[in-house]
């Protein structure tokens, strides 16, 4: 169960069990307030028009005087003196007796008389017994021993306690079936975060939040489609017209190299024809960084993983740069601490990464330069450190390393920097006296490596 | 002269400029047996009735791709292959090594470049490689085909480990051969460690090869990368 959901289900199932405690504690007030008084008849309850009855009612010498109004019409009302005899009476039905003797008033005992629903009010002479019509309230005979009050809160506790639990568990188990299609929601959307393909069955009351991930679904798998093909276009689109473009210029480098040899003795021809050959080059390693950097931009490419030891890396990059050049106005000084150092990565990138930083101090200084490579491990990673003492690189090179160039001039940079993040690495590059490079690789685990270096 | 001149040379390659140009380098370079074919199914003829010592394979071609002319070609004839094509990506590199080629070139090439590589292959397969290589030097010569140091004072054999390491510098003679790929040479994939132990050859190479061992002209440390052998004039 997921983190988010179990809290989610823990407050669904506790807010339903405080609002059914809520509802319980409300309706046992409510029957409380409302059921524990009778129906009332005329607007007042009985034992107050009773109670009116018995302060209204004035002895007269010809016997009782109540005056209209007090006694309701559906009402009656006897006064039995101490004998047992009605000596007065108002609307008296009929069937209620004119004598009483102690056991009939015992059995009324403020109950019934005759089915009809009677109040009793104690006068001094005798007693006054109210009647309201049949079956207009209806009376229960409730005793409690004192030990039920005594122990009345711990029985309230325990019947709360076991409502708080029943409330729970019933919550529970209706908060399983939500939970099931929140569930289903949940791994809805974390599918359409990590843009994997969504179809969620449309039911239940989620069907149309289902519907809406699943029509989101569709759409960025649309999208990702779309741009996938658009990328494959390109990339194939670069490396077609890199294919293009290498073929004539094997037939225009092949051609200059063969003036060259012919026209050994002719300084124009030759210098011209070298010329030829050496712009040739810059075009096909142009055209070669391009794809590179075509490749990591779209992913098109996967990298060749491998051991890849840093320092006879560097050695050989180096040595192939100071063997290409013409003059000898360069002075490459490397400091490699580390012979060890082995990382995992692709070593036809690396290289070509390397080659272009180094390339890029000899490209910027056309007058020569002195250029440092240090190579140092530290806390599982190798650092290395390119710079010269020349005139650095143009700011708005630097500013706009991590975008692909406008123009291939300026390719290298770009390209290193794609190339060190595909290897779990990093690389920042300023301006200090001159360039500066510094790139971090994760240490390869040297025990497996060791042997292969 | 070229020591392999008379060895069959085919070329499969479809764009006509290039496929001239390549035969033209191969002419200049001394080779005189060529075959051209513009297909994979010209290729295929030439390999089943000539005896071809060496092809050059474009890869993509109009009625096949280079890759599957290889598994063709084999079925007729052990003689190496070398990939020229525009496909540089390293998937295709690998796929081409990973065939069993003994070269991947990618267009396009320097053509003095391409010849070494043809000639060093040619050298690895028929293993008639430096048997009368000399190289002169100012006072005395060095014969690889009997791996020794030839002076006023008499012959002084080399040792096989000196043998590699001088046969790999004069490969890349005028260039600069880093320890590692001297390391390699001489000791294989597990060279690591052996520095010290290159640093001990040289200094005997430079005993024998050199007029002022303490003060060498020929063969030229470069500090913290390796060795160069300078070499003037040959012979």
């Amino acid at each position: 169960m997921s983190k988010t959901l179990f809290k989610i289900f823990i407050r669904f199932t506790f807010t339903a069990a405080v609002t059914a405690m809520v509802l319980f504690v409300m309706n046992v007030a409510g029957f409380a307030f409302l059921g524990g008084e009778v129906s009332y008849l005329n607007d007042r309850p009985p034992r107050g028009i009773l109670n009116d009855v018995s302060k209204e009612l004035v002895r007269t010498e010809g016997g009782f005087y109540l005056k209209d109004g007090v006694l309701p019409d559906n009402f009656w009302c006897i006064f039995v003196n101490d004998e047992g005899d009605v000596i007065w009476s108002q609307n008296k039905p009929d069937d209620v007796p004119e004598h009483y003797t102690l056991k009939d008033i015992a059995v009324i005992k403020g109950w019934f008389l005759n089915d009809y629903p009677v109040y009793i009010s104690i006068e001094n002479d005798g007693m006054l017994i109210m009647g309201i019509p049949k079956n207009a309230v209806a009376k229960y005979y409730i005793e409690y021993t004192m030990d039920w009050f005594d122990t009345f809160w711990q029985r309230l506790l325990c019947i709360v306690l076991v409502n708080l639990i029943l409330a729970s568990v019933l919550s529970s188990i209706f908060g399983i079936r939500l939970y099931r299609r929140l569930k289903i929601l949940f791994d809805g959307i974390n599918d359409l975060r990590r843009e994997k393909a969504v179809n969620i069955k449309e039911k239940g009351i989620f069907r149309e939040l289902y519907k809406s991930i699943n029509e989101t679904s569709k759409a960025i798998g649309l999208k990702n489609s779309t741009l996938a093909a658009r990328d494959t276009a390109r990339s194939e689109w670069v490396s077609g017209i890199s294919h293009d473009i290498r073929t004539p210029l094997s037939v225009v480098i092949g051609s200059a190299e063969a003036l060259e040899e012919r026209y050994d003795g002719d300084g124009e021809i030759r210098t011209r024809a070298g010329l030829i050959k050496a712009q040739s080059l810059k075009i096909k390693k142009l055209v070669e960084d391009l794809n590179v950097i075509s490749s990591l931009e779209y992913g098109m490419q996967p990298l060749n993983m491998g051991d890849v030891a840093l320092c006879p890396l560097i050695r050989r990059v180096v040595s192939d740069i100071i063997n290409s050049l013409w003059q000898d106005k360069y002075d490459i000084e490397l400091c490699l601490e580390d012979e060890s150092a082995v990382v995992r990565g692709d070593e036809y990138l690396l290289e070509r990464a390397f080659f272009n930083l180094v390339n890029n101090c000899i490209v910027h200084n056309g007058g020569g330069c002195r250029i440092t490579i240090t190579l140092k491990s530290k806390k599982g990673f190798v650092f290395i450190v390119i710079k010269d003492d020349g005139k650095g690189v143009p700011e708005d090179i630097i500013r706009d390393m991590d975008k692909m160039p406008a123009s291939a001039h300026g390719l290298g940079l770009p390209m290193a920097k794609k190339i060190m993040p595909a290897h779990k690495g990093s690389m920042s590059v300023y301006n200090d006296n001159g360039f500066n490079v510094c790139i971090s690789l994760p240490v390869y685990d040297r025990k497996r490596a060791g042997g292969k270096l | 002269m070229n020591e392999f001149s008379d060895y069959r040379i085919l070329i499969t390659e479809d764009d006509k400029e290039i496929r001239k140009m390549l035969e033209e380098m191969l002419r200049r370079e001394g080779f005189n047996n060529i075959c051209a074919s513009e297909d994979g199914a010209g290729a295929v003829k030439v390999v089943k009735s000539l005896n071809v010592a060496l092809c050059l394979l474009d890869v993509m071609l109009p009625d096949c791709d280079g890759f599957s002319l290889y598994g063709d070609i084999r079925r007729y004839s052990d003689c190496p292959v070398i990939f020229i094509t525009a496909r540089g990506e390293a998937a295709d590199r690998i796929k081409g090594l990973g065939l069993g080629a003994d070269d991947y070139i990618v267009k396009p090439f320097l053509g003095r470049e391409l010849m070494l590589r043809v000639t060093a292959v040619l050298r690895r397969t028929y293993g008639r490689a430096d048997t009368d290589t000399v190289i002169e030097l100012e006072d005395r010569r060095i014969s690889f085909g009997s791996a020794s140091v030839i002076g006023s004072e008499g012959e002084v054999p080399l040792t096989a480990k000196e043998f590699v390491l001088l046969k790999k510098l004069y490969e890349n003679k005028n260039r600069i051969v880093t320890n590692d790929a001297l390391c390699m040479a001489a000791w294989g994939d597990g060279y690591y460690g052996y520095e010290n132990t290159l640093m001990v050859h040289i200094r005997h190479l430079r005993e024998k090869i050199e007029k002022n061992p303490s003060s060498p002209c020929h063969l030229i440390t470069v500090k913290g990368l390796g060795y160069k052998l300078v070499i003037k004039r040959e012979g």
